[in-house]
């Protein structure tokens, strides 16, 4: 059985009368472009977009995070969330060298990460800008596993109550913000995003939208001149066939608004790697992978011991992270490498069914 | 003097990061509170409407500067200026006119502390002109003096330092704030002091709307009037506002201590207006000496979520946190 939610679009192999064998193997790694002229790269176009880093001690948490990162994955969070202030965190700190290379602090590298910019900023610490490869300004509010537009007590515990993790707020429930309160207006937020790239100056800025109302969210966000656009896209209600149309819909609104040459990435809830590739044939830039790490989260959570002393599965967390994970991801770099960077999504995908090629421009291949 | 490398004269900070200074103080903040933001002409507000302490000391004429001196905001904001906790003359000198912005946050960070731990370096920034991202990420124990007006997100996640701005802010002032102070002789923008996490941010003027929205610790002082939704998210610290307030004061969920002087157009559902207990008043009293702003702690209310105050009365407000 087939479970991938776009199974009814097919990535389309060159025509039989091209020559194939010198075909370039199209690489998986991007350079986003920041106004001033820099540029930040990232080796795959998958990103860790909402880890549920409070079900978890902090220090699984950090080790998680840095084992998944090591995988070239792009993993959001706040230093808070893995760590307390005065710990060094695995995910925030330089990647060791070589003992024998003589490496100056310009030359350092660091894992992968992307700082979540909340409108309250709860939690939110400066050294979250330290060596970030992409700041998400989060413009819409998040809903917590209860379904609220809020933050559960031990998330605002565990951001804003220290090491011991004091009540905060009250103890209850703390409402989430969907605009920060020190933005005017969205013409505005462009001054913002400019600080932003000032207090960061390795990353890319991004703004984050919901993809409910798509035409006017896309239009405001892209009135503050983000580095990239981050769609949320992973309600459960939303089917393959919808997700594709949004994906379409949302790059041509980018297109129009002169944002053609921007990344676009996708947060499409539970996806498999030959989705993902169909995504970004579709014109994503990035596709977010939130459902193929939940079961490493679920596995530790039953096999975290309750013994501090007991370190075996802690140990074991980037092996099997990898071993998780690197099946699908190689798939998803095997399946890029044979999309074209500059094709259309007719070139690049087919279907069987009128319905799904109306929905996302695919070919419609004969029945 | 220290030597400080600076550009040619061709290669001045770039200039799409500036505004007008007055651009940046919103219309509504010093006219009308309950005006909505988009209702804001985008073009800058005339010199002329600004109060006159919003202006520079040195910019007022010769009446006005007799005047000022009687004010007890500026009296106290232009005596902590001569404290004795500062070396007496000015030890460094930066122009932002002659600065890139990284360049000057280096020039700063590298200025060399004194050996007693209670003396700052006085450090005088002249060319202020509405710069946005101002001065942003200090963290140096040094006092700095700012001549003039600056755009928004002026001075954000600084620390340790103290500073004194002789003008204007903009929008987000002190933002994530975490050490030291801010002290603005003129007017804010609206967001001041958000997500701010300990400090002292004085705003000598008005402020705008939204001042200490998710506010997490430190004291915000507002000698005049502040706009709509102040405190909005804040989980904790102190926000004295000396004049009125606009609507939905107060935040019913979050443990910050909102004291008011002057009336609140209307207060957040969930909050409400008490009197100050014995230790609050000694407490705000000490605060009020200590940001310059003259007056009686007893003059003040102060604005609790009510399921607090029932807390309180039952006489578990202090003992038991989860009072929700």
């Amino acid at each position: 059985m087939n479970s991938d939610r776009l199974a009814s679009l097919h990535l389309l192999p060159p025509h039989s009368a091209t020559v194939w064998a010198t075909s370039p193997m199209y690489p998986a790694a991007q350079t986003i472009s920041r106004p001033d002229g820099s540029s930040v790269r990232l080796e795959l176009p998958l990103f860790w977009y909402e880890p549920p880093w409070i079900q978890l001690p902090r220090d699984v948490a950090g080790r998680l995070a840095a084992s998944v990162a090591n995988l070239d994955v792009v993993v959001s969070a706040l230093r808070r969330d893995v760590a307390i202030d005065e710990e060094p965190s695995e995910l925030f700190a330089a990647i060791p060298a070589d003992e024998s290379a003589a490496i100056d602090a310009a030359q350092r590298q660091f894992l992968p990460r992307m700082t979540p910019y909340r409108a309250e900023r709860y939690g939110f610490t400066p050294a979250d800008f330290d060596e970030t490869r992409v700041i998400d300004v989060r413009l819409a509010a998040t809903r917590d596993d209860s379904g609220r537009f809020a933050y559960s007590p031990e998330q605002m515990r565990r951001w804003e109550g220290g090491a011991e993790e004091s009540t905060i707020g009250g103890g209850g429930h703390v409402a989430t913000g969907s605009f920060p309160t020190d933005v005017v207006s969205l013409k505005q937020a462009r001054t913002k995003l400019d600080q932003l790239r000032l207090l960061a100056p390795s990353a890319a800025v991004f703004v984050s939208i919901d993809c409910y109302r798509l035409e006017e969210e896309i239009a405001a966000a892209l009135v503050s001149r983000p580095d990239g656009l981050i769609v949320r896209m992973n309600q459960p209600e939303i089917e393959g066939i919808q997700l594709a149309a949004l994906v379409t819909k949302t790059r041509r609104l980018m297109d129009e608004h002169d944002f053609a040459d921007k990344p676009l990435w996708i947060v499409p809830g539970e996806v498999s790697a030959r989705d993902v590739a169909k995504l970004i044939a579709l014109g994503a830039s990035a596709v977010a992978i939130d459902a193929w790490c939940m079961p490493l989260v679920r596995f530790l959570l039953e096999s975290i011991p309750t013994s501090r002393f007991d370190r075996t599965a802690f140990n074991q967390i980037p092996a099997v992270t990898s071993q998780h994970l690197w099946d699908d991801i190689d798939r998803v770099i095997g399946l890029v490498s044979a999309i074209m960077p500059h094709g259309s999504t007719p070139q690049r995908l087919g279907t069987y069914h009128s319905r799904w090629a109306k929905s996302c421009g695919a070919s419609l291949l004969a029945p | 003097m220290p030597h400080v490398p600076k550009p040619p004269q061709s290669a001045k900070p770039p200039t799409p990061l500036r505004s007008a200074p007055a651009e940046s103080v919103s219309r509504e903040t010093l006219t009308n509170k309950t005006l909505p933001a988009d209702a804001l002409p985008a073009d800058a507000l005339p010199s002329d409407a600004l109060p006159s302490d919003a202006l520079p000391i040195d910019a007022l004429p010769d009446e006005a500067r007799q005047l000022d001196s009687t004010h007890d905001t500026m009296v106290g904001f232009d005596q902590e200026s001569v404290d004795s906790t500062s070396l007496p003359d000015i030890d460094h000198e930066f122009s932002m006119q002659e600065l890139f912005d990284a360049e000057l946050r280096e020039a700063i960070r590298s200025v060399p502390l004194q050996g007693d731990e209670e003396k700052f370096p006085r450090v005088e920034i002249l060319g202020a002109d509405g710069q946005h991202a101002a001065l942003m990420r200090i963290d140096h124990p040094v006092k700095l003096r700012v001549r003039g007006s600056l755009g928004d997100y002026a001075f954000a996640y600084n620390s340790q330092t103290v500073i004194k701005v002789f003008g204007n802010v903009g929008h987000g002032v002190a933002e994530g704030m975490s050490s030291g102070s801010i002290r603005v002789r003129g007017h804010a923008g609206h967001g001041a002091g958000t997500a701010m996490t300990g400090g002292t941010l004085g705003i000598y003027g008005s402020a705008g709307d939204r001042t200490g929205g998710a506010m997490r610790g430190g004291g915000l002082f507002v000698r005049g009037d502040v706009g709509n939704d102040v405190g909005l998210g804040a989980l904790a610290g102190t926000i004295v506002i000396g004049g009125d307030a606009g609507n939905n004061l107060g935040n019913p969920l979050s443990n910050v201590a909102v004291f008011i002087r002057g009336k609140a157009a209307s207060l957040t559902p969930g909050v409400t207006e008490a009197p100050l207990r014995k230790k609050q008043e000694v407490q705000l009293g000490l605060l009020l000496i200590s940001a310059g702003i003259r007056g009686d702690a007893t003059d003040f209310r102060r604005i609790v979520p009510i399921a607090k105050l029932a807390a309180e009365n039952a006489a578990r407000g202090e003992v038991v946190p989860n009072w929700r």
